[in-house]
């Protein structure tokens, strides 16, 4: 099957759709009557239904972005915001549908969360339909479920932090998704608890012209230590559908979180994404950021470095092949000294592809004796392809220790021919040039990721070289 | 084993002529070597015969045994037995020469062989293809792969350059020790002492792009007494 980008099923892997019939679905379209119809079908509590509406309102009012990648191919009001797939959640998969169970079972999904994650969450289009944590997590205190079952089973919690890392004003889809989210995560580890093994989610959209908008919060009290790691596939439609996901992490002190997201989305998918994490005093916090699949992604992780001695870093890999522009950076806020943050980037543009590194690097006054590092390594696998870098830097304070340095390396016949000429074809040689290009990243996912992020690569390639 | 036969070939890169009208007949088990001075076209030969992009064919041939070379890609040369070693080998960052070797690896390859004799640890093979090598390094690189692949017929194109004492000691062993088990091998060389201590069964001087003449190592002692000039210019003067 050949779509409009020239995008086969078989390159992509996972632009399969299944049969299965939701519960409820949305009409196209925003508006107050649908937000209200949203919230009741959820049977949210008052305070939600408010928080939507006045996100809905800014969300009208607030401009698309002038700048990043062209979004002019987003209809508002053609999108489905909501689809039910079922009326309750699982948590064992002997409990989901049979179709979407085959899904997440052809994606690989239940097998990994067997082998080595310490609870994990699946979301189909608008709802979380299982989520499980292994006993002895969940034994010292800690939660792990959807954000709708944490707004009626911890609303103190969801009432002190949510919206307070990235309010709805944000951004036009911050807004956005504020008014119409569903699903995400909800994740709370008590003082001291260091989970030694990470927790997964893993997103699917497979309704046509649908918008997912979930919803993660993470709560990481003192001293306690979390690994979140989060996929994402869809099938290959010929119209667009739109992920713009909100999520917000706050680190208290000495505590540690490592979200990492290896985005695979099919290449009819607008992900336009809010980031945002406060690390406390002595707090560290990293972002894994690989963005491999969509149309175009627009994505900027950040930290608020908040507290003395905070630490951040982000890794933001993307690879950008025909019909793909991935926009994708990092942002640093130090608003407290002896903080230290670093961002590494390492982008991939083949085939006509694009990718852009956007950073912004802040230090206000009164944080002195910061750090700051940004490296940006491009690589351009042929002259149609593309790559910029927007980094802005803004430093109020004097003491301040930037190192700032971006490369980019045009991967020629003379690497290509020197790899062929040990037998490998031409798509193992760009391959193995990518991974070994992401290699920094790869590093840091459990072994069977770091094996399948190889083989996307890989399957991304044969889609362009072969 | 096969014979690498090449016949009137004649190679243009950058819109010269760097190789013209070559033929050389190896036959499994021998060493050949091309010698001539820099800037002669040694290369040029080389990546002719493997198919670099850059370099294009304009007429001749290339067999391996009954296998038609230059209608094949580079990596189909490759898997039909052939192995060219780089002069200079481009770095590749995040593959570890340890993971590379694996992957590369013929079913008959065994790499480990040549460990010991050029002390090679795994702190070597631990980092990456040829990131940050020496000259040395990288021609030990390169002779880990010759290994690892097993070839039926092996160009080495430069490989004594940058190699310390000690190492450039042991590599006319090690060759012999493929030879033995069948393999041919063309070295490509300018360097009268490391033909010396190699004592290859036939020499080819080469200059300009042709062979000016074939024969045994007496060559390399008039080349040893007199340089590549007086030869060289000898022999196209006539």
């Amino acid at each position: 099957m050949k779509t409009k980008n020239g995008i086969t099923d078989e390159t992509y892997g996972y632009g399969f759709r299944d049969n299965h019939s939701p519960v409820f679905r949305a009409a196209p379209g925003i508006s107050v009557k649908s937000i209200r119809e949203i919230s009741g079908i959820k049977g949210e509590p008052e305070w939600m239904r408010e928080f939507r509406l006045r996100a809905f309102a800014i969300f009208q009012k607030k401009e698309m972005p002038a700048w990043g990648a062209d979004l002019s191919g987003i209809d508002f009001q053609k999108m489905i915001y909501y689809v039910k797939p079922v009326d309750r959640m699982a948590r064992s998969w002997d409990d989901v549908p049979e179709e979407i169970k085959a899904t997440f079972e052809r994606i690989g999904v239940p097998e990994a969360e067997r082998k080595f994650f310490a609870g994990a969450a699946a979301q189909y289009d608008s709802d979380v339909i299982y989520h499980a944590v292994k006993e002895s997590f969940s034994r010292r205190g800690v939660i792990f479920t959807d954000m709708d079952s944490a707004v009626k089973e911890y609303p103190d919690l969801v009432k002190r932090y949510f919206g307070t890392v990235i309010p709805p004003g944000d951004n036009k889809f911050a807004a956005l998704n504020s008014a119409v989210w569903s699903g995400g995560s909800f994740i709370y580890i008590p003082a001291g608890v260091k989970l030694e093994m990470p927790l997964q989610a893993y997103f699917r959209i497979n309704t046509e012209n649908f918008g997912q908008f979930e919803r993660t919060l993470i709560i990481a009290e003192e001293g306690s230590e979390v690994h979140y790691l989060e996929g994402c596939t869809a099938p290959v439609y010929s119209t667009d559908s739109l992920h713009a996901a909100v999520v917000e992490i706050i680190a208290q002190p000495h505590a540690r979180v490592r979200y990492t997201t290896v985005q695979n989305w099919s290449k009819n998918v607008y992900n336009l994404v809010t980031k945002r994490a406060i690390a406390q005093e002595g707090a560290f916090v990293e972002w894994v950021d690989c963005n491999l699949g969509s149309k175009v992604t627009m994505k900027y992780p950040s930290v608020i470095l908040r507290g003395r001695g905070a630490r951040a870093d982000t890794l933001s890999v993307a690879l950008a092949g025909p019909g793909q522009h991935q926009d994708a950076g990092a942002k640093m806020i130090h608003t407290a000294p002896d903080t230290r943050s670093n961002v590494l980037s390492k982008s991939v543009s083949f085939g006509g592809g694009r990718t852009s590194y956007r950073g912004m690097s802040r230090v206000v006054r009164g944080a002195d004796n910061v750090q700051m590092s940004v490296r940006c390594d491009a690589m351009l696998m042929d002259p149609e392809s593309r790559s910029d870098t927007y980094p802005t830097l803004k430093v109020d304070e004097k003491d301040t220790r930037v190192e700032h340095e971006a490369t980019v390396s045009k991967i020629g016949e003379k690497e290509l021919f020197y790899l062929r000429s040990r037998g490998l074809s031409e798509i193992a040689a760009s391959s193995l040039i990518v991974s070994g290009f992401f290699e920094p990243l790869v590093k840091t996912l459990p072994i069977d990721y770091a094996v399948e992020m190889n083989r996307l690569i890989e399957l991304q390639m044969e889609g362009s070289v072969g | 084993m096969e014979s690498l036969v090449i016949e009137n070939l004649s190679v243009e890169a950058g819109g010269r002529v760097v190789v013209k009208n070559v033929s050389l007949r190896i036959l499994p088990g021998e060493i050949h070597a091309l010698v001539g001075p820099n800037g002669s076209g040694k290369s040029s030969l080389a990546y002719g015969i493997f198919g670099h992009p850059e370099y294009h064919v304009m007429h001749g041939s290339v067999y391996l045994g009954a296998i038609d070379l230059l209608a094949l890609s580079p990596e189909e040369r490759a898997r039909a037995g052939m192995f060219l070693s780089f002069q200079e080998p481009p770095e590749i960052g995040g593959v570890t020469l340890k993971s590379f070797l694996r992957e590369v690896k013929d079913a008959s390859g065994d790499y480990k062989t040549v460990l010991s004799g050029f002390r090679i640890d795994e702190s070597f093979l631990a980092r990456f293809l040829n990131e940050g090598f020496s000259g040395g390094e990288k021609k030990k690189s390169e002779i880990l792969q010759l290994f690892a692949r097993r070839p039926k017929f092996a160009i080495l194109d430069e490989i004594d350059t940058g190699l310390d004492i000690d190492s450039l000691s042991v590599i006319p062993e090690i060759l012999r020790g493929l030879t033995r088990a069948g393999t041919g091998i063309l070295v490509i060389t300018h360097s009268t002492k490391f033909l010396g201590a190699l004592s290859p069964d036939v020499v080819s001087l080469f200059s300009n792009g042709v062979i000016v003449e074939t024969g045994g190592t007496e060559i390399i002692s008039r080349l040893e007494k007199n340089g590549y000039e007086k030869i060289t210019s000898h022999v196209n003067a006539k």
